[in-house]
């Protein structure tokens, strides 16, 4: 296969023919939903069946899903289909409370492979391509998800994983590696690790592509990146609810991500009334899946902000474009590619008597890296000075099973937090872009 | 033969402890000793004064975070023979000390010493005739 599309039909179709697909799989979609525990007596409350879904304004009619649905149906109460036909399930990390679960079908994999894989093509991506995956893998979609998509290309991968930057480096250069999946933050730190060994990446390597995503970025860093690795370096957006990456990608434009409206039905609301808001303004991301079997969605909020860049693209594709990510309509935090609630961290706290309630959490840039400090104030205190450094030790361990991070943890005195108007302030975030 | 120990937290901010010492200021009481054990983010400061109720009451009252516990207050002559001898008993009869430090009282030292067993500590005191220094003798200071 050689040319512009890696399914040329399918990405530069008509709008109109878009829509009406859209419909038809819209109505296929109520009809497997209907099977799940939690949609069933929901849809059959709404007076909504397959034959009332004539055009995409019905999609209206359909009440929206939140987190707390899935959270609150753990583990197999979305799931669509019997559980013998579920192949792969992917939880969302937390010991504390319901994780989030997203059961795949043999057919729901292999459509999420085909939609990476379409992702790649499309940034010339190709099969003599290597592909190097940074990503954590295990319940991290951004492992598997990459994976599955480089090999359908048929790209050699290199299933690298997370860390070790001198063996990543090592794999870059010795089995030529030519495009990298990465956290932005983390493809900096490659580029310093590289110019400390005296690799110069545009001169010894083989690198030309490097997809990024799984945090906000701003364009700077995207071009800083660019230009330490010698690549071009593609925004890629994805959530393990509705796949994982390759949910929506950059074409060669470099201005908008691509979103797949095959796979996806994309509103943007007002994130409090929750009405479409005019085209090409801010608000929440609602999307609905148009492929998914085990596991269908309907108009999720993602509680990711973003809007629509009106008008066609260079590139020829149809498929709407959606802006580099404004931030969130909830408290979610996402640091090193890795999603964070603060209620996580709260829950592991109000687990020690020593402490009290009030607690801080900053996130910050240092060097390249982001860091997390976790400042919680004492309740009590002893003489004894080993407990004090043992509580630290252990509230970090906790931390770090829970939020898959390990955060630098003060204890500091109580009442000496910044309150804003009496209210408690929870978060810091001072990076730039937050 | 224990005497009471303050211990406070002190956070590693500047002017934290000018703030601290301006409350004890405020409660008139002599200090007997003072220390503090540090790591970069804070340290723990350990007090002994002239009259610990008062100044645990006004430090507490200030917001600060305080407890009070008993240590050993051994007095011996300042030589380093008299100070090999009092740990070398307190080793034989398997008493194990946390931490100590020392000040100096009435021309005597005073070894201040946390142990985890204070029996033990009473027996070794009464076999070997040790002095130990009490609450009153620090009044008087």
């Amino acid at each position: 296969m050689d040319g512009k599309y890696w399914e040329p039909e399918i990405e530069t179709m008509p709008r109109a023919e878009l829509e009406t697909l859209q419909v038809e799989r819209l109505r296929d979609t109520v009809t497997r939903a209907m099977a799940s525990p939690f949609y069933g007596p929901l849809l059959k409350e709404q007076g909504i069946a397959p034959d009332t879904i004539r055009s995409l304004d019905d999609l209206r009619r359909i009440p929206f899903t939140t987190k707390e649905d899935l959270r609150s149906h753990y583990p197999f109460g979305m799931c669509a289909v019997p559980l013998e036909k579920i192949v792969r399930v992917h939880s969302s990390s937390g010991t504390t409370g319901n994780p989030t679960v997203v059961c795949h079908t043999q057919a729901d994999l292999d459509a999420w492979a085909n939609q990476v894989a379409r992702c790649m093509y499309m940034v010339g991506l190709r099969n003599t391509d290597v592909i190097q995956n940074t990503s954590g893998y295990g319940m991290f979609t951004g492992g598997l998800g990459i994976q599955y998509g480089a090999e359908r290309l048929g790209a050699m991968t290199v299933p690298a994983a997370a860390g070790n930057s001198k063996r990543q480096i090592k794999f870059i250069t010795d089995f030529g590696s030519t495009a990298l999946h990465a956290i932005p933050s983390y493809a900096t730190r490659l580029a310093a690790v590289m110019h400390e060994e005296g690799i110069d990446p545009a001169r010894d390597t083989k690198l030309t592509t490097l997809i990024i995503g799984a945090e906000p970025h701003s364009e700077e860093q995207r071009r800083r990146i660019e230009e330490l690795l010698g690549v071009k370096a593609y925004n890629c957006f994805g959530m393990s609810e509705m796949n994982g990456p390759g949910v929506a990608f950059e074409c060669p434009e470099q201005n908008g991500l691509h979103i797949w409206e095959d796979y996806y039905i994309a509103e943007i609301v007002d994130p409090v009334t929750l009405e479409p808001v005019p085209d090409g303004e801010v608000g929440e991301l609602v999307l609905t899946t148009l492929r998914r079997e085990g596991m269908p969605l309907l108009r999720y909020r993602t509680r990711d902000l973003t809007r629509f860049l009106t008008g066609p693209c260079p590139c020829g594709r149809t498929h709407r474009r959606i802006d580099r990510f404004k931030g969130r309509s909830d408290d979610m935090m996402i640091v090193k590619g890795v999603n964070i609630f603060p209620v996580q961290i709260e829950k592991i706290l109000l687990g020690f008597p020593e402490l009290a309630s009030d607690y801080l959490i900053t996130i910050e840039t240092v060097g390249d890296n982001d860091e997390m400090t976790v400042e919680v104030e004492l309740a009590s205190i002893t003489d004894d000075y080993g407990r004090l450094t043992a509580l630290t030790k252990e509230i970090t361990r906790r931390l770090k099973d829970e939020i898959l991070l390990t955060p630098r943890v003060r204890l500091v005195a109580p009442g000496s937090l910044p309150k804003s108007d009496g209210k408690a302030v929870r978060v810091k975030d001072m990076r730039k872009n937050h | 033969m224990t005497i009471k120990q303050i211990s406070l937290f002190l956070e590693n901010k500047f002017g934290r402890l000018s703030e601290l010492l301006a409350i004890l200021s405020k409660a008139d009481v002599h200090i007997v000793s003072a220390s503090i054990a540090d790591t970069s983010d804070y340290g723990l400061m350990r007090l002994i004064t002239s009259d610990q109720q008062k100044a645990y009451n006004v430090l507490k009252d200030n917001g600060v975070l305080v407890s009070m516990n008993e240590v050993v207050a051994i007095a011996i002559e300042p030589l380093a023979a008299d100070f090999a001898r009092v740990v070398e008993l307190f080793t034989r009869r398997g008493v194990s000390i946390e931490y100590m430090y020392c000040f100096n009282f009435q021309k005597k030292l005073v070894l201040v010493m946390r142990c985890n067993d204070l029996d033990a500590v009473r027996e070794v005191v009464r076999n070997n005739s040790l002095t130990f220094v009490s609450e009153t003798d620090l009044m008087k200071v």
